[in-house]
């Protein structure tokens, strides 16, 4: 075994055992494993958070996007604060109706708004299937580190069935409490690993930052500014507009374990008032990927750009610890990720009466869902890998449902939201597979404007049909909103 | 409350409009860096001081202090 494998290993290993290490005490309450019984703090929320901004996609693919698309990859910088400026105002909001109406999930949140268990179910749907592939991704991302590392396509599988069968169970065994613990290291391995390498890569192979954009500016001038071709304006603006739009309004399933742990909206506020300035780290894999612009043939495979530098500049022993810091950013997040889609199950799709029977459906799925990602990672890795071009498109169709649900009073019902959400999707599917659309404006954002008008004239038929005001719907009910917590049954 | 939008307004602006502001958006290099990038992570740090000039004015914390106390008797 070789020095990197061994580092790998050793390294996947102590990422487990700070998850074992998380759980505080025996549970067998999906609130406790879900939300940690709502008591963490802004220091823990950061880490939770930013647990969400910081994936294999981080590590590898920005690095990636800069190679092959130069600035145009800092659309993805600012989408993410842009959206915590929102969420400021806006996920105080969430917390204190979720926390005073005992939501769990994405789907409690709308299904009791719009009192339609229907909407939950297809919400949840929804987000199960869209957060499938983008697990897949975080697994592919470990077994190609450790594959462009090892150079040994066994050495990746085995790497990626041990390290997400320990997921499994540290997840399974501490809930979100391990997610809180793994963070820390995560966040504190990749911030040294990517400060090592935005150094040493630039200087090993260029001389140095400086001297990596000078030579881009006399080679690759046109890396340095957004233009025509595939990623061009149209393409920046829309893709930061629909990711801002997508994290704003909580589409992300996964989003909402890590808002509703905070012990309260003063929390929530200081977590998004901070993150920002964590999110400047961003840009440091995409000056390496600037450095493999100048450094690699054209035709290299961009994601593993980063990787295939520090495979040239680096010992055997240092490799293990930057494929470590990938693999924590891949178990990590697949951890987050896990939470958000066995509760969504155990809630909203096969939602059972007893609180130890949904508890035991939540922990099925955690295994059920990573086996299934596992399998189709190891097996059909294109599969979900199409799949993966629906997320970001696909839940960025549940906004208008968010956002109209974030009002106090229902101004419109669940049958034109939900007409609304249908066609989005279907919209969405066609453009993407239907060889329909060859424009650059993101298809999420086409997508939401059918969407939009279906939910709008669903309305108005509503209103002429019935011939009242929809804004005659009662608000929440206020002995209800007062009540404890894990009470309330959603849906009609 | 209407001056810190002002001041949170601003970064906001000058992130959604980076790639229509042509001294911005072109081959140069600000500091021996891409300018969009130069200027990306500028207003992105902005966003914080913008976001704490808000949360740590007194409106914010009289708001805390009645929602605990309500809290509290309830």
């Amino acid at each position: 075994m070789t020095s990197t494998l061994t580092v790998t290993l050793l390294g996947i290993v102590f990422i487990a055992v700070l998850g074992f290490l998380g759980r505080r005490k025996p549970t067998g309450d999906l609130s406790e494993w879900t939300h940690g019984g709502r008591q963490f703090g802004a220091m823990t929320m950061w880490f939770l958070q930013a647990g969400e901004v910081f994936t294999t996609f981080t590590f590898l693919g920005m690095a990636g996007l800069a190679f092959s698309g130069g600035v145009a990859a800092l659309y993805a910088l600012p989408y993410i604060p842009l959206a915590y400026v929102g969420l400021y105002f806006l996920a105080p909001i969430i917390w204190r109706r979720a926390h005073k109406r005992g939501h769990l999930t994405q789907a409690d949140f709308l299904a009791d708004f719009y009192g339609s268990k229907l909407l939950g179910f297809v919400a949840a749907v929804i987000g199960v299937v869209f957060l499938l592939p983008y697990l897949q991704l975080q697994i592919t991302g470990l077994g190609l580190a450790v594959q462009l590392a090892t150079g040994d396509q066994t050495s990746s599988t085995v790497s990626m069935i041990i390290a997400f069968v320990l997921v499994i169970a540290f997840v399974l065994w501490s809930g979100i409490r391990g997610v809180a613990t793994t963070s820390y290291f995560k966040d504190a391995i990749m911030l040294v690993v990517l400060l090592v390498l935005v150094v040493a890569i630039p200087a090993h192979f260029t001389g140095g930052i400086g001297a990596t954009f000078h030579k881009i500016m006399l080679t690759h001038p046109d890396m340095l500014h957004i233009h025509t071709g595939k990623y061009d304006t149209a393409w920046f603006f829309t893709s930061m507009v629909a990711s801002v739009l997508g994290v704003l309004f909580m589409t992300f399933p996964h989003q909402w374990p890590a808002l509703l742990s905070a012990k309260s909206p003063k929390a929530v506020r200081r977590n998004y008032v901070f993150l920002p300035v964590y999110s400047i780290a961003l840009a440091l894999p995409m000056i390496i990927g600037f450095t493999a612009l100048l450094v690699l043939p054209k035709a290299s495979k961009s994601n593993a750009a980063l990787l295939t530098l520090v495979h040239q500049s680096f010992p055997g022993w240092f490799i293990g610890i930057v494929v470590v810091a990938t693999a924590a950013t891949a178990m990590v997040p697949a951890a987050g990720l896990l939470i958000g889609m066995s509760s969504l199950v155990a809630r909203n799709i096969a939602p059972t009466r007893s609180q130890r029977s949904q508890f035991m459906v939540n922990q099925g799925a955690v295994v059920a869902v990573t086996t299934l990602a596992l399998v189709m990672a190891i097996a059909r890795p294109d599969l979900l890998a199409n799949l993966l071009l629906l997320t970001y498109s696909g839940l960025d169709q549940l906004i208008p449902a968010i956002g109209l649900a974030l009002l106090t009073r229902k101004l419109i019902g669940v049958w034109p939201v939900l007409a609304g959400l249908v066609v989005g999707e279907i919209v969405v599917i066609w453009l993407t597979f239907g060889n329909a659309y060859s424009g650059h404006v993101n298809v999420g954002l086409v997508a939401l404007v059918p969407n939009i008008v279906v939910l709008l004239a669903g309305a108005v038929m509503e209103r002429t049909v019935r011939g009242t005001k929809h804004g005659s719907v009662p608000q929440l009910p206020a002995s209800n909103a007062d009540a404890e917590p894990k009470s309330v049954v959603v849906g009609a | 409350m209407r001056r810190y939008l002002i001041i949170l307004a601003v970064p906001v602006v000058a992130l959604v409009a980076t790639v229509w502001l042509p001294f911005v958006n072109s081959a140069s290099l600000w500091f021996g860096l891409p300018s969009v990038m130069v200027w990306t992570v500028f207003w992105v740090l902005a966003i914080t001081p913008a976001l704490a000039a808000m949360e740590f004015s007194g409106r914010q914390r009289a708001a805390d202090t009645l929602e605990t106390e309500e809290g509290a008797t309830r």
